[in-house]
């Protein structure tokens, strides 16, 4: 099936400029995400706090469990841009995303009291909860992507060469895990969680046998979770090599 | 245990979603191991994912108003997770571990028991199917900046749906849930819906949660995930939104049981309200 009417657009339409993903938050300083430090700042700016004021370092989501308010009014700042991006991203559609937008954060609120910082980072925690929701409603709504669109998304496979990592947040070391993965791999990771690609689509659009494809994506997903539990162990960079 | 499909299963969660079948194979197959953490691909895909967006040029700036419309829900959203606060509109909370893991659904065993539980309700109670001038719930009363009610989008919908439902609960013959009444108003072609139910009791304070089935031949073998949702203590009439987990096409039976919160992939029941859709 394709994508229609607003579906069928490409996916910069609407787009608003980049900025950084969120400060991390809940961890070590050196754990930290290393983008602008004013999110949470903005929070208690716009007089959302009502308890103890917030600042940049502090965990908020078991803070939202306890019911404070001024933490649920904080991970809108924190996290907003994050959920909107995915949101935009896995929808294709602005009315889509905005309504998905406010169911996930509807859930992250409610879910806030599941995060263990034992298991991932704040960041990766939101956007697991927003992917799950996400992914419901691409499940729901039956759809699939036009061939252009997937055209358009292996066109731009190759990113940028060069960028320095020298941080160790989580994302920063999926991103520098997912250097090291094989090229097919790192295609295969791609499409699927980034652009929301069935593992079907992405077999016949790549042409390689459809358990390969699982293969690939499954072989690229322990290689992060691995690198992922040994950081939360203490053993760090060790275990991207 | 095989170690190569529960791998499968766990990356397909993360990536694609599963269906009902793959779900019912999935949770035992957790639970029988213990070198994986339920959810921990789902982080790893979250962890890429971050990552990708950063090479990408990063995140992309909320827009302004649905930042406003956020913030107003946080604020209902706080307001109502206060006890003192509880409205007789309740909202509609979400999942905990369950959630967004697809659509869920009984142990086919039970199916039987849906088809003679639908059978039942339809032979004694002479079910509605309404259009925009079945009954409308309750009045609504529009707060300024804040987003919809339930009980507003409810009428949002019978106003506005062409192929709108409207399906009264069955009088319940479970003990202590009796006096259950209120209906069910469904859209296939908005996939939305919404619950009315009066006299269902509380159990906001018990580690359990109700949760809606939809019974849908034509989707799927097995009834659909509706969703969870409390019922607070001292609530009149609850309006609630349906949480179906797949695309409706043609009700049948809407169903609510009592289990575990977060909810169940498999239900033994007992179905303790249902509302049967006429053939």
């Amino acid at each position: 099936m394709a994508w229609q009417g607003e579906h069928a657009a490409s996916f910069g339409d609407g787009w608003t400029p980049a900025r950084p993903l969120p400060v991390e938050t809940g961890r070590p300083t050196s754990r930290r995400w290393s983008g602008p430090r004013n999110e949470v700042e903005s929070a208690s700016e716009q007089g959302c706090a009502e308890e103890s004021p917030l600042s940049v370092n502090d965990p908020l989501l078991s803070r939202v469990a306890q019911g404070d308010q001024a933490a649920v009014s904080a991970v809108l700042d924190r996290y907003g841009d994050l959920v909107w991006s995915l949101a935009h991203r896995f929808t294709r559609n602005r009315a889509e995303a905005e309504d998905a937008v406010q169911e996930i954060f509807i859930e992250l609120w409610s879910n806030a009291g599941r995060y263990d910082e034992n298991k991932a980072s704040e960041t990766t925690f939101v956007a697991m909860i927003a992917r799950r929701r996400l992914i419901d409603r691409l499940r729901k709504s039956k759809r699939q992507p036009t061939t252009e669109e997937l055209d358009k998304a292996v066109e731009v496979s190759e990113a940028p060469a060069g960028v320095a990592i020298e941080t160790v947040d989580e994302a920063e070391r999926a991103e520098k895990l997912m250097e090291e993965l094989k090229p097919e791999q790192r295609e295969a990771i791609r499409l699927s969680v980034y652009y929301g690609y069935s593992h079907q689509i992405i077999s016949e659009k790549l042409g390689l046998p459809l358990g390969t494809v699982k293969t690939h994506i499954r072989r690229g997903l322990l290689r992060i979770r691995d690198a992922m539990t040994a950081s939360r162990s203490g053993i760090g960079g060790e275990a991207m090599r | 245990m095989n170690r190569d499909r529960l791998l499968d299963l766990m990356t397909a969660r993360a990536t694609e979603g599963l269906d009902s079948d793959e779900l019912r194979e999935l949770d035992p197959m957790l639970a029988a191991q213990d070198e994986f953490i339920e959810e921990e691909l789902e982080l790893a895909a979250a962890a890429a994912d971050l990552a990708i967006q950063r090479r990408a040029g990063g995140a992309e700036a909320l827009p302004s108003d649905l930042r406003a419309k956020v913030m107003a829900q946080s604020a209902e959203f706080v307001s109502r997770a206060k006890p003192a606060a509880t409205p007789d509109v309740v909202p509609f909370p979400g999942k905990d571990a369950g959630e967004g893991r697809g659509d869920k659904g009984f142990n086919p065993m039970t199916w039987l028991g849906w088809a003679v539980a639908a059978a039942l309700a339809l032979a004694f109670v002479p079910w509605p199917i309404g259009g925009p001038d079945q009954p409308t719930g309750t009045p609504t009363e529009v707060v300024e900046d804040l987003p919809p009610t339930a009980a507003e989008e409810r009428q949002f919908l019978l106003d506005q749906a062409s192929d709108v439902i409207t399906v009264a609960w069955a009088p319940p013959t479970v003990e202590g849930y009796e006096g259950v009444t209120g209906d069910v108003v469904w859209s296939n072609a908005e996939q939305r819906g919404f619950m009315r139910l009066s006299g269902l009791p509380a159990i906001a304070d018990s580690d359990d949660q109700y949760q809606l089935w939809i019974v849908d031949p034509e989707v799927d073998k097995h009834p659909v995930d509706g969703g969870v949702f409390d019922m607070p203590a001292g609530a009149g009439e609850a309006i609630i939104p349906i949480d179906s987990k797949l695309a409706v096409d043609s009700p049948a039976v809407f169903a609510i049981t009592r289990e575990k919160k977060g909810g169940v992939v498999v239900s033994a029941g007992p179905l303790l309200v249902i509302a049967a859709v006429e053939a």
